[in-house]
């Protein structure tokens, strides 16, 4: 019997590596340029052709709304620009697949990250650029990996590429609940997880302990050290690692625990200056738009650190020096949501901000001033759903009187 | 009002938000996330609406499950 390549519990599907081959070979493949990729299956076939034809596609989430699409792409001609590509020769088997989806190319790929100035930016990276911390070997055949991540996001592309340049299983765990991802790790007898520590809470009590696990990586928040040792109860026979990635450099830091060093080779290119986290410009992606290019040689990830030790450099992640709200993971920027709300008729001022939250860290919030005294909170919400993704969508909505402001006229924030 | 219909109240307006139908019996054994259907964000919303009701922050030390384990953090 074929080896598996992905199950996916949610969508009650799974493919085996000799489904895959056939699909790849049964070309040509008709693509957006800007994918939207509504199953985790397109979106990982995506990525392949991506490696196999050196093509170059965007992704987009799946619950972006037709106006969120709409604001990051405005030329219309290019929303609805397409390409084709065929797998050429046709891929003989898994080891053929393997052995080329290693030799990588020259394909690129494009993600939209939360920009600081309204709307999420577009990165767009080599697929080599993302490709560089896979690590394959005969030590890794044999893994099995649960899948936590937004498949069209950064952290999901490096977890799929780790698995399938080794052939190895992939389940979806993306959005199942507790008791769904307690089964999909038992049934499958999954060695490897990498999410977010929100992700991790949720399988919180550990009243249940799943023995095959070995590997599991944090990534995307700071991890809380309680944390871990409940997860150790979980999975008792596993390692924990920590890693800092970000859209515009990809993987660059990992760390045994709270403190991070360098990974080797990479000690020149990466420094901290005032205390923030800073990469060097040729680890990065090239960006969509010009204002977001970094000044100079370096750029500032806005991460701010407390050194432990100068040679080698080690250090902790404390918190972000800029606005973006963390809501377990996922990178909220008030100004993208301020805008939207906005643009109603009949409200006057907004703030919206981070409220610290045990579960996810920060819960997004808003205050509003009405122009307009008959519009309801209801009618708020359906703007907002409509307009945003879930996670973005402030949960708690303050009516008030006046909002205030710092002695510079900014929003106050905090 | 009963701390369980404070806890009930809590539930039905979030739910209302997302446009499901408000619950009518709410007991110590109602599960949250399989019973109530709050997945993560509803949870994360309902910790801060109760904290606001109640003062206390029933996530603090972990996870609760059941409508029970959050009467027993707020009593």
């Amino acid at each position: 019997m074929s080896k598996l390549f992905l199950a996916d519990a949610s969508e009650q599907v799974s493919y085996t590596y000799k489904e895959l081959i056939e699909d790849l070979n049964s070309g040509p493949h008709e693509l957006s340029c800007f994918f939207l990729g509504k199953k985790t299956y397109d979106v990982f076939r995506a990525y392949l052709l991506v490696l196999l034809c050196e093509i170059d596609i965007t992704l987009l989430d799946a619950d972006f709304s037709a106006e969120e699409i709409d604001a990051l792409i405005p030329d219309a001609d290019e929303r609805a620009r397409k390409l084709s590509c065929r797998v050429e020769p046709p891929i003989q088997g898994v080891a053929d697949l393997l052995e080329r989806v290693r030799r990588v190319g020259e394909g690129r790929i494009g993600f939209f990250t939360s920009g600081t100035t309204g709307l999420p930016k577009r990165v767009s990276h080599q697929i080599a650029t993302l490709a560089r911390s896979v690590k394959h070997s005969s030590r890794h055949a044999e893994s099995v990996w649960a899948f936590a991540y937004n498949p069209t996001h950064i952290a999901g592309c490096q977890v799929f590429m780790q698995a399938v340049m080794n052939g190895n299983a992939i389940v979806n765990v993306f959005g199942l609940d507790r008791k769904g991802i307690y089964n999909a790790l038992q049934d499958y007898g999954v060695t490897n997880i990498s999410a977010t520590p929100t992700f991790y809470r949720m399988l919180m009590p550990a009243d249940q302990s799943v023995g095959s696990v070995s590997r599991v990586t944090f990534g995307g928040e700071r991890m809380d050290p309680k944390l871990v040792e409940h997860l150790e109860r979980a999975f008792p026979s596993a390692k924990f690692l920590n890693v800092y990635a970000s859209t515009e450099a990809g993987t660059i830091l990992a760390a045994e625990g709270e403190v991070f060093s360098i990974k080797e080779g990479l000690e020149d290119l990466v420094r901290i200056s005032d205390d923030q986290l800073m990469v060097h410009r040729s680890l990065l992606g090239e960006f969509g738009d010009t204002t977001h290019t970094p000044v100079d040689d370096w750029y500032a990830t806005g991460d701010v650190v407390s050194i432990i030790s100068e040679n080698p450099l080690r250090f902790k992640i404390l918190h972000r020096s800029n606005e973006l709200i963390n809501v377990g993971g996922y990178k909220v920027n008030p100004a993208e949501v301020e805008a939207v709300l906005r643009a109603m008729d009949g409200v006057r001022e907004v703030r919206v901000f981070g409220k610290k939250n045990s579960i996810l860290g920060n819960l997004v919030c808003c205050d509003v001033v009405l122009g307009n005294p008959d519009l309801t909170e209801k009618a708020i919400r359906q703007h907002l759903a409509s307009n945003l993704q879930a996670f973005k969508v402030p949960r708690l909505i303050n009516f008030v009187g006046a909002i205030e402001t710092t002695r510079t006229g900014k929003l106050k924030r905090s | 009002m009963s701390k369980i219909e404070t806890i009930k109240t809590v539930v039905n307006t979030i739910r209302e938000n997302k446009g499901l139908q408000p619950v009518e019996d709410v007991t110590e054994q109602t599960h949250l996330r399989d019973q109530l259907e709050l997945d993560s964000l509803d949870l994360a919303e309902f910790t801060v609406r109760i904290e606001k009701e109640t003062g206390v922050d029933i996530f603090a030390d972990g996870i609760v499950q059941t409508v029970g384990e959050v009467l027993e953090r707020i009593s």
